[in-house]
């Protein structure tokens, strides 16, 4: 390992510290709405505040079960071989996001109060 | 040649078994879907003991193998971006900096990751993908930095006995 090296890693650090601290005063808080994606267009959208079973038809025929409890979104089935977005934690703050890409099935927190998208 | 083809056919099964092997792991205890990418240590190991070009050969090989026997081609072609891309980054850092094994297999890992969330962002349509980016920047941060000095360990040691396959050659 040479000097460089050590320049390199530590630009990255801090690139990556800014991008994480950048989220923490940006995505400020918990969201109140939950927005499932299917590819570019909206497919549905729920509150995060009522407790939801939904089966979001994905691309080429895939499923993911998206299920809100406790104020949180969770992908708890999915057809894929993977299984990424069903190990991934539920998310309720502004901003987080579960995806699926061979279903192309994004679900991401927003604020309706506060709607951050033009 | 045919040492040269028995060279190469070596690091292809060796880049494919350490697929293999990766499958086993379970790395994702941070994001999940996040991989070391063990057969990228292959890549770069041939990029400091052999040419650049078999670099890409063993690569590329190994991406077309891998994606048809365990994924599939919608799968497929991430590795393939990712692999392209880093391999481009590696080259040239390679070439144009001072960075040591560590510091170029650090790019290709940052790269690798980056080539597939554009893909991923030119494929789905939609840009709330890149809320993943600073933790795939990460991921490839630390999968590169561990491939990068396995990568340092094993090139002094294999690397007279791999480049006599490239010196016969001429």
């Amino acid at each position: 390992m040479k000097r460089q090296d050590l320049y390199l890693l530590s630009f990255l650090v801090v690139v990556i510290v800014i991008f994480l601290w950048g989220y923490q005063l940006l995505n400020h808080g918990a969201g109140d709405e939950v927005v499932v994606y299917v590819g570019e267009e909206e497919q549905a959208r729920f509150s995060l505040e009522e407790e939801t079973k939904f089966v979001i038809e994905g691309k080429e025929g895939g499923k993911n079960d998206l299920e809100i409890h406790d104020g949180q979104a969770d992908i708890t089935e999915a057809s894929c071989p993977d299984q990424i977005c069903v190990h991934q934690k539920p998310v309720s703050e502004i901003g987080e996001t579960i995806v699926c890409m061979p279903n192309q099935v994004i679900v991401t927190v927003e604020s309706a109060s506060q709607n951050r998208r033009e | 040649m045919s040492k040269r083809v028995a060279a190469y056919g070596m690091l292809v099964a060796l880049a494919f078994l350490l697929s293999y092997v990766e499958t086993l792991i379970p790395f994702s205890f941070v994001v999940p879907g996040i991989k070391l990418g063990l057969a990228n240590l292959v890549t770069v190991i041939a990029l400091y003991c052999l040419e650049e070009k078999s670099a890409l050969a063993v690569s590329m090989v190994r991406i077309f193998l891998v994606g048809f026997t365990f994924t599939n081609l919608s799968i497929m072609v991430y590795s393939l971006a990712g692999g392209l891309l880093s391999y481009i980054c590696m080259v040239i850092a390679r070439r144009v900096s001072r960075l040591s094994v560590v510091g170029v297999s650090v790019i290709g890992g940052v790269t690798h990751n980056l080539g597939q969330i554009l893909l991923a962002v030119v494929i789905v349509k939609n840009s709330a993908l890149l809320y993943y980016f600073p933790f795939l920047l990460g991921a490839g941060t630390v999968a590169g930095l561990m491939i990068g000095l396995l990568a340092g360990f094993v090139t002094v040691r294999v690397k007279p006995y791999l480049s006599l396959y490239e010196r016969q050659e001429r």
